[in-house]
C-alpha cells in the first residue's frame, strides 16, 4: 500500500500508542488490534461515514468479550496475550467467512479524517494522563497489584484501556483504507510496526505520557526509514 | 509403546493411496513442527514464532536451489540461523517477553517474505522447487528420526537440565547446571528439527510462498499442546490428529479450521487449568 | 580455605553489606548470626557468585573467586542452600535431586543415587510426589539435600531452622551434624544464636552489614 510519508507517521504512532496504553494498563499485549482495523476497513466500505459512529458500538462489542474472557480465565500477562490473538484471529475468520465474498473489495470512497484521528487519540490519552486518573494509571503502569490493593480500581481501568485501544484501531481501519483493496488481515503489518515501536519506545522508560512522547519520536524515525529504503 | 506408534503414523500414509495418503504425509510434517516446538517448551519456553523457524528453512532452500541448485545449503544455513536468533531471545528475554518476541519474529518474516524477489522469483508467489526426490519418503524419515531424538531428549540429562531451568533458573544455577549450555544446545536440537519440518514442507508441494510464515503454522504447535493437556509426549499424535481435523473442517468450510484454533486459543488458559487441577486430583489417590 | 576479604555491597542507596572480612578454615563450621535484614543471605550469596559483590574479594584457596557464577562455584565446591527452598516445582522430589547429580553421573546411576540419598535421610516416602506438594520442613530437607548432592567442599546454609516444627528442627540438626562428621566446611546462619550452639565450631554475629562481634 503505498502510503504517503504522514500517513505512515500517523497510523505508526496511532497503532503503537494504543498498543502501549493497553499493555501497560490493560496488562497484555492486545494482539486482537489488527483485526478490529480490518473491522473498521470494512466498516468503511459498506457504511461509509456512518461507520465512526458504528465504531464506537462494535468496539464495544469486541473489547467487552475480550475483558471478560481476560479477568474470568487468564491467569497473567501471557495467558492474556495468547487470549488476545485467538480472539483476533476469531474475528478475522468471522470476517473471511461472514463478509468477504470471492472477490476484493475495494474501497472508493472512503473517510478522510487521518490525521483527525491522530490529534484526538492523542488528545484522549494524553487529556487521560493529565486528568485526576492519570495518578491512578500510573501507579497501575508501575504496579497493577500494589494499585489494586491501594483501592484503585484497575479492572475498569483494564476495560478503558481495551475499549479504547479497539475503537481507535477500528477508527484507523476506517481512516485510512480508501482506495484499498480490503482482506481481513489487513491491519496485521501495521500492528506488527505498532509492537515494534511500541518495543522500540519502552527502551527508555519512561510512564505516562512521556512514553507517548517517545512512541512519536520512534514512530516517526519509523515511517522516515520507510520512506527512504522502501 | 510410544514408538511403535510413531512408526506406524509414518508408514501409514505409505499404505493408504490417494489423497488421504497425502493428507496424513502433510500431516507428519506438521507434527514434526509440533515436536520442534516441545522441545523448546520442556525448557519453559512457549513459541509463538515457530513459523520462523520452518519458514526460513524453506525459503533458504528453495533460494539456494534456484541460486545454486543445492537445496542442502539454505537447509544448512537455517540450522544455525535460527538457533541462534532463539537462544539469543531465550537470553534476552523472561518467558513472557519470549512470547511477545517469537510472535513478532514471526509476523515481520511473514509481512517480509513477500518482498524476497531474486531474479524474476519469489514475491507473492513464493518460489518453486523442481525435482524428483521422495518427498513423502523424506517428510515420513524426518518424522520418526525427530521422535526418537525428541524421546530421549526428554530422558536425557539435557531434558532433565531443561525442565531444571523451566522450574528455577537461578536455582538450576546454583546446584551447578550449566543453563547457557543447555538453552543453546536445546536451541540447536529444536532448529534442526524445525528445518527438517521446512525442507519437507518445500519438497512436498515443490513450491513455498510467504503462506508458510503464516499465523497459523505458528500457532498450530502451541493449540496441540493445548489438546494433548500438556502431556508434551503425545503432542506428534495429537498434532497429527488436529492436522487431519483441521483439514477436513476446512474442506467443509473454507476458514473453519481457523475457527476452531481460534476457540481453542481463547480457551487455552482454562484447558491448561484444567491440567493443574488433574495434578492435584493425582496427589490424593 | 575461604577467606573474604573487604566486601562491600549497595543496592541503589543502601549499603547492605560494609567492609566484611572474615576467614574459614578446613572443616570448621561457622555459625553466623544477626537479626532479619543484617545481610547474612546477602553475604552467603555473595560468596556462592549468585550475587556480585561491589566491592571487595573472595578467595578459595587463595583461587580468587570473586562473582564467578555460581555454576563455576559449585565446580569449585563451593554451594548454596537457599533460605526460602527453591526446588524445581515440576519435577518430583526423585527427580530434583537426581537433576543435580546427573551434572557427575549419567541419568540412571543419578536415579539410583538419589534413591539411596533419600532413603538416608528418610525421605524416600515422598520420592515420587510433585514438589508442588510436599511440606515445608521437607521441601527445607531437600533444598540441603540437593546442596549436598553436589558434593562440596564448602556448604552454605542458610537459615536450615526456619519455620520448621520442633521434630523437624532435630531431624535437620541431626543432618547438619551428621555432615560436620564427615569434615565439611560450612556457614550456618539464623537469627537466634541459640539454635546454632553446638553445631557451629565459631560463630561471627553480623549487625547492618557490618560483622560485629567474633
Ligand atoms: N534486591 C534487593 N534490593 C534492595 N534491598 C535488598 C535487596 N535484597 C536485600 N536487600 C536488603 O538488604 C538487607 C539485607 O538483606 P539479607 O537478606 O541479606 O538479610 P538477612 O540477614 O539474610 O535477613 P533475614 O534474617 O531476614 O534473612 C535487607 O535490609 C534487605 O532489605
Ligand atoms: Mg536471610
Amino acid at each position: 500500500m503505498a502510503l504517503t510519508f504522514l500517513e505512515n507517521f500517523f497510523i505508526f504512532s496511532v497503532f503503537a500508542s494504543l498498543i502501549s496504553f493497553n499493555f501497560r494498563i490493560g496488562k497484555f499485549l492486545n494482539l486482537s488490534l489488527y483485526s478490529a482495523f480490518s473491522v473498521g476497513a470494512y466498516l468503511v466500505y459498506f457504511f461509509g461515514e456512518l461507520s465512526v459512529i458504528l465504531a464506537f458500538l462494535l468496539s464495544f462489542l469486541i473489547a467487552y468479550p475480550l475483558f471478560l474472557i481476560k479477568e474470568r480465565i487468564c491467569r497473567g500477562v501471557m495467558d492474556a496475550t495468547i487470549v488476545s490473538l485467538g480472539y483476533g484471529i476469531a474475528i478475522e475468520e468471522i470476517l473471511r467467512i461472514g463478509v468477504q465474498k470471492g472477490y476484493y473489495y475495494v474501497v472508493s470512497e472512503g473517510v478522510r479524517a487521518l490525521p483527525e484521528v491522530f490529534i484526538a487519540s492523542y488528545l484522549l490519552l494524553i487529556g487521560f494522563y493529565l486528568s485526576p486518573h492519570g495518578i491512578r494509571l500510573k501507579f497501575i503502569e508501575e504496579d497493577e497489584e500494589l494499585a489494586r490493593m491501594c483501592g484503585v480500581n484497575s479492572a475498569a481501568y483494564g476495560f478503558a484501556s481495551i475499549f479504547i485501544a479497539t475503537f481507535f484501531a477500528i477508527l484507523l481501519g476506517v481512516v485510512s483504507s480508501e482506495g484499498a483493496a480490503i482482506h481481513p488481515r489487513i491491519g496485521l503489518s501495521y500492528m506488527l510496526a505498532g509492537i515494534l515501536i511500541a518495543a522500540i519506545a519502552t527502551i527508555k522508560r519512561s510512564v505516562g505520557e512521556r512514553n507517548l512522547v517517545n512512541i512519536t519520536a520512534v514512530s516517526l524515525a519509523a515511517s522516515m526509514f520507510l520512506e527512504v529504503f522502501v | 509403546m510410544r514408538f511403535l506408534m510413531y512408526v506406524v503414523a509414518a508408514l501409514l500414509p505409505f499404505l493408504l493411496k490417494g489423497y488421504v495418503s497425502w493428507l496424513i504425509g502433510l500431516a507428519l510434517i506438521y507434527a514434526t513442527i509440533s515436536i520442534s516446538w516441545a522441545i523448546l517448551e520442556n525448557e519453559g519456553r512457549v513459541s509463538m514464532g515457530h513459523s520462523f523457524v520452518v519458514g526460513s528453512s524453506a525459503y533458504l532452500s528453495a533460494i539456494t536451489y534456484l541460486l545454486f541448485n543445492s537445496l542442502a545449503a539454505g537447509f544448512l544455513i537455517s540450522i544455525p540461523l535460527s538457533a541462534i536468533l532463539f537462544y539469543i531471545l531465550k537470553r534476552t528475554t523472561g518467558k513472557t517477553a519470549f512470547v511477545f518476541a517469537t510472535f513478532t519474529l514471526s509476523l515481520l518474516s511473514y509481512v517480509i517474505a513477500p518482498y524476497i524477489v531474486i531474479g524474476e522469483r519469489g514475491g507473492e508467489e513464493g518460489f518453486f522447487i523442481l525435482h524428483d526426490l521422495p518427498s513423502l519418503l523424506f517428510s515420513s524419515f524426518s518424522f520418526v528420526a525427530s521422535a526418537i531424538v525428541f524421546e530421549s531428549f526428554l530422558k536425557s540429562k539435557l531434558g532433565y537440565f531443561a525442565r531444571a531451568i523451566k522450574s528455577d533458573e537461578l536455582a538450576s544455577r546454583a546446584v551447578g547446571i550449566e543453563v547457557e549450555k543447555v538453552k543453546l544446545t536445546t536451541s540447536v536440537i529444536s532448529s534442526a528439527i524445525g528445518s527438517f519440518a521446512g525442507l519437507s514442507l518445500a519438497l512436498y508441494f515443490s513450491h513455498v510462498s510467504p503462506e508458510i510464515f503464516s499465523l497459523e503454522v505458528s500457532v498450530f504447535p502451541f493449540i496441540s499442546y493445548v489438546v494433548t493437556g500438556g502431556r508434551k509426549e503425545y503432542i506428534a499424535f495429537t498434532s497429527i490428529v488436529l492436522f487431519l481435523i483441521s483439514s477436513y473442517l476446512n474442506a467443509l468450510l473454507t476458514g473453519a479450521h481457523l475457527l476452531l484454533y481460534a476457540m481453542l486459543l481463547i480457551f487455552s488458559p482454562k484447558i491448561g487449568g484444567w491440567v493443574y487441577a488433574k495434578g492435584q486430583e493425582r496427589l490424593k489417590v | 580455605m575461604l577467606k573474604v576479604r573487604n566486601v562491600s555491597k549497595s543496592k541503589g542507596r543502601v549499603m547492605i553489606l560494609k567492609n566484611v572480612s572474615f576467614d574459614l578454615e578446613d572443616g570448621e563450621t561457622l555459625g553466623l548470626f544477626g537479626p532479619n535484614g543484617s545481610g547474612k543471605s546477602t553475604l552467603m550469596k555473595i560468596i556462592a557468585g549468585i550475587e556480585t559483590p561491589s566491592c571487595g574479594k573472595v578467595f578459595l584457596d587463595d583461587l580468587d573467586v570473586t562473582a564467578l557464577p555460581p555454576e563455576k562455584m559449585v565446580k569449585l565446591g563451593v554451594v548454596y542452600a537457599f533460605q526460602i527452598p527453591r526446588n524445581f516445582r515440576e519435577m518430583t522430589v526423585l527427580e530434583n535431586l537426581a537433576v543435580v547429580l546427573m551434572n557427575y553421573h549419567s541419568v540412571d546411576e543419578s536415579f539410583k543415587l538419589a534413591r539411596k540419598m533419600l532413603r538416608d535421610w528418610d525421605l524416600d516416602y515422598i520420592a515420587e510426589r510433585k514438589v508442588e506438594f510436599i511440606s515445608h520442613g521437607e521441601s527445607r530437607l531437600l533444598e540441603i539435600l540437593k546442596a549436598y548432592a553436589t558434593n562440596p567442599r564448602v556448604l552454605l546454609l542458610d537459615e536450615p531452622f526456619a519455620g520448621l516444627d520442633v521434630e523437624n528442627v532435630f531431624k535437620v540438626r541431626e543432618k547438619i551434624e551428621r555432615l560436620r562428621e564427615e569434615g565439611l566446611t560450612m556457614i550456618i546462619t539464623s537469627h537466634r544464636r541459640g539454635i546454632l550452639s553446638n553445631l557451629a565450631d565459631r560463630f561471627l554475629k553480623m549487625e547492618g552489614g557490618k560483622i560485629v562481634e567474633s
